[in-house]
């Protein structure tokens, strides 16, 4: 009997090739980022695309303390997790009651929210920079928190309300003749059904606040406040880079959120074909 | 405690009127069951007793009390949906005991008050299963584990077994109306099968274009249809429509054969000048066999044998006319028959489809 590969036509090939290519493309400078943290920094020059000569274990050791960067690992933890659990669960609430409730300009509202989608940071650093001066919040981790979770809510809002459209509203509709008030039913009926997206949510907003440069140089001078994407930047030398150390730093910048993102999907897939019960 | 009173009630979505002008008066306890075809208005009416839609116009009352602009929280009604609409997060038991968590119930009188109605509905194995993991019957059944458990005033079901398989459909029809005999309470029932209705209501409310029809027990509206309409849903097969010409004291179908002759009695003198009725005759109304009744002659096209009883398919003129009958000699396709109709079982419609009261079944004479 014919195997599967057998049966499959030249065009099939064609698109499985296509398709490799894209991945390695894709994933490749992950893979090299690796491999230069295990060389020396002349070896990344001499042969930039080989296997390292030898498998230098001690650059993340120093790189680690070089760079100081457990207190940018607490800093960047810290920041992430506030302004992520702040804009997912705020946007939930938001979309939430965008899709279900009728009150005054909703529609309006809705709208004035998702411009956010269409503003480029720099448009705002500005007059983000006075208003958290005025707030006595420069230079504290509140000036990335909240600019952070603010930034992250219209994605978040435009997200959730579109599942929340396909969610089915009978559920919500029995609870509130069972006699839940709005907030029990938001609480008991909806997060739990709308969890796998939050947590698409969450995997997405922590990759951009966890890479967030712009406003972390902006925002904050003070060195034991600083994040990971500033912290990195001590690696440049005016003259001269070690760009093992540089490399070390990144991977081990990267990792956490390589490894929370595969372990998150996987989640994710199984909670969305839980919440399907029909 | 848990009569239903509605008021002028009307519904509007902008310029469209989906529901015009309903009064109804529910008694406690009854089993009233709204039935019509799709987008008749019948859903759109239960969900505005049970406070899910706003009111255009008019008042609810349940159990003596105004409850038009009252939350349907506060009604102390219970609600069967057609997709079940149980959380998928919960376990049968949670789903049940939800409105008592609600009400900050103590924990033990939860689970008292859920195993008394899983043991009503032969839940008690599968109170710790989710949702997916329990088959249509037995969600459906939770479903009315929890409007049990919430203990109302007034039962709603919409559509509750639309989404079961025949069998099983027929099974929780029983099991729904022996529960209604247990728990005594006042249940509106929301259905487009009409022997669901037939087989389940103690009235029916038959609705068509957001409008009440007629109201009435189920064989009311099979033996009285106040017209062509209701005469039409009513019944499965539905009944046969066949146009007639008033010639003298009788309604002559042309085409009919010999005859096709249908004395009016006294009813002929209720039609001044009318040139044309429709008769309504039901499928198994009509029989073969030799007899003095009058007859329709009409021609087989299709023959469905289902054991107990043969379905004839005829053709008279233009008219497809259905009939059921018990003989197991069924004639052949393309012969020419003739059906046999006693005329008490006849019913007349005016030109405007409205019913004209059907012959006296004793003396064939009107009623």
């Amino acid at each position: 009997m014919p195997s599967v590969t057998d049966r499959r036509s030249p065009g099939e090939w064609v698109q499985f090739a296509v398709g490799g290519l894209i991945v390695a493309a894709m994933f490749y400078p992950t893979v090299w980022m690796v491999l230069s943290a295990f060389k020396t920094n002349r070896e990344i020059f001499r042969d930039p695309f080989g296997l390292p000569d030898q498998w230098l274990w001690g650059n993340f050791a120093e790189a680690w303390t070089e760079g100081r960067l457990g207190s940018l690992y607490l800093n960047s933890i810290i920041v992430t997790a506030s302004a992520v659990t702040i804009s997912v669960f705020f946007a939930t609430a938001a979309a939430f009651a965008f899709s279900r409730l009728e009150f005054p300009f909703r529609r309006t509202l809705h709208r004035l929210m998702l411009i956010g989608l269409l503003l480029p940071p720099p448009v705002v650093a500005i007059p983000l920079f006075s208003i958290l001066r005025d707030l006595d919040l420069l230079n504290t981790r509140w000036a990335l928190i909240l600019p952070g979770a603010a930034w992250s809510l219209s994605l978040t809002v435009f997200i959730m309300y579109g599942y929340f459209q396909q969610v089915r509203t009978d559920m919500e509709e029995a609870a509130m003749l069972e006699g839940a008030n709005t907030w029990q039913i938001f609480r008991d009926i909806s997060l739990p059904m709308v969890w796998p997206s939050m947590l698409t949510m969450a995997i997405v907003n922590t990759i951009n606040i966890w890479n967030e440069l712009m406003f972390a140089l902006l925002f904050i001078v003070e060195e034991e406040k600083q994040t990971l994407p500033v912290g990195l930047i001590r690696f440049f030398g005016r003259y001269s880079t070690d760009y093992s150390m540089v490399f070390a730093a990144l991977t081990i910048t990267t990792l956490p959120i390589l490894a929370l993102y595969f372990l998150l999907q996987r989640h994710v897939i199984a909670g969305l074909s839980a919440t399907a019960m029909d | 405690m848990g009569a239903v009173t509605i008021r002028d009630l009307r519904k509007s979505f902008g310029a469209l009127d989906v529901l015009q002008a309903v009064d109804l008066e529910i008694a406690e306890g009854e089993f009233l069951v709204l039935v019509g075809p799709s987008g008749c208005g019948k859903s759109t009416l239960l969900r505005m007793i049970a406070g899910l839609e706003t009111v255009s116009s008019g008042e609810i009352w349940i159990g003596g009390a105004d409850v038009t602009e009252v939350l349907p929280r506060d009604r102390n009604i219970a609600m069967v949906f057609q997709s079940y609409a149980l959380y998928p997060h919960m376990t049968a038991a949670e789903n049940m005991g939800f409105s008592l968590r609600l009400r900050r119930a103590p924990k033990p009188r939860i689970a008292e008050e859920v195993d008394k109605a899983a043991g009503v509905l032969n839940l008690l194995d599968y109170l710790k299963r989710k949702p997916r993991e329990l088959s249509g019957g037995q969600r459906q059944r939770v479903a009315m584990g929890r409007a049990i458990v919430r203990d109302p005033k007034v039962f709603l079901f919409d559509e509750p077994l639309s989404n079961l398989d025949a069998k099983l459909r027929v099974q929780m029809r029983t099991e729904i109306r022996a529960l209604h005999r247990r728990l005594g309470a006042t249940t509106i029932y929301v259905t487009h099968d009409q022997i669901e209705a037939m087989t389940m209501a103690d009235r029916i409310v038959v609705m068509n274009g957001g409008r009440v029809v007629q109201v009435g027990s189920p064989l009311e509206l099979y033996d009285r249809p106040s017209d062509i309409f209701v005469a039409g849903f009513i019944g499965s097969p539905s009944m046969n429509f066949v146009p007639a010409r008033i010639e003298g004291d009788a309604a002559v179908v042309e085409n009919g054969g010999p005859g096709a002759r249908f004395p009016l009695g006294a009813m002929a003198s209720r039609l001044p000048g009318a040139v044309k009725v429709t008769l309504g005759i039901r499928p198994e109304h009509l029989s073969l066999g030799s007899s003095s009744l009058p007859t329709l002659r009409t021609r087989v096209e299709v023959v469905e044998p289902t054991g107990a009883e043969t379905l004839l398919s005829t053709r008279l003129g233009g008219v497809e006319v259905v009939a059921v009958v018990r003989d197991r000699v069924a004639p052949g396709i393309g012969e020419e028959i003739d059906l046999f109709i006693e005329p008490s079982k006849l019913h007349f419609f005016d030109s405007e489809g409205r019913a004209l009261a059907p012959l006296d079944r004793a003396t064939g004479g009107p009623r």
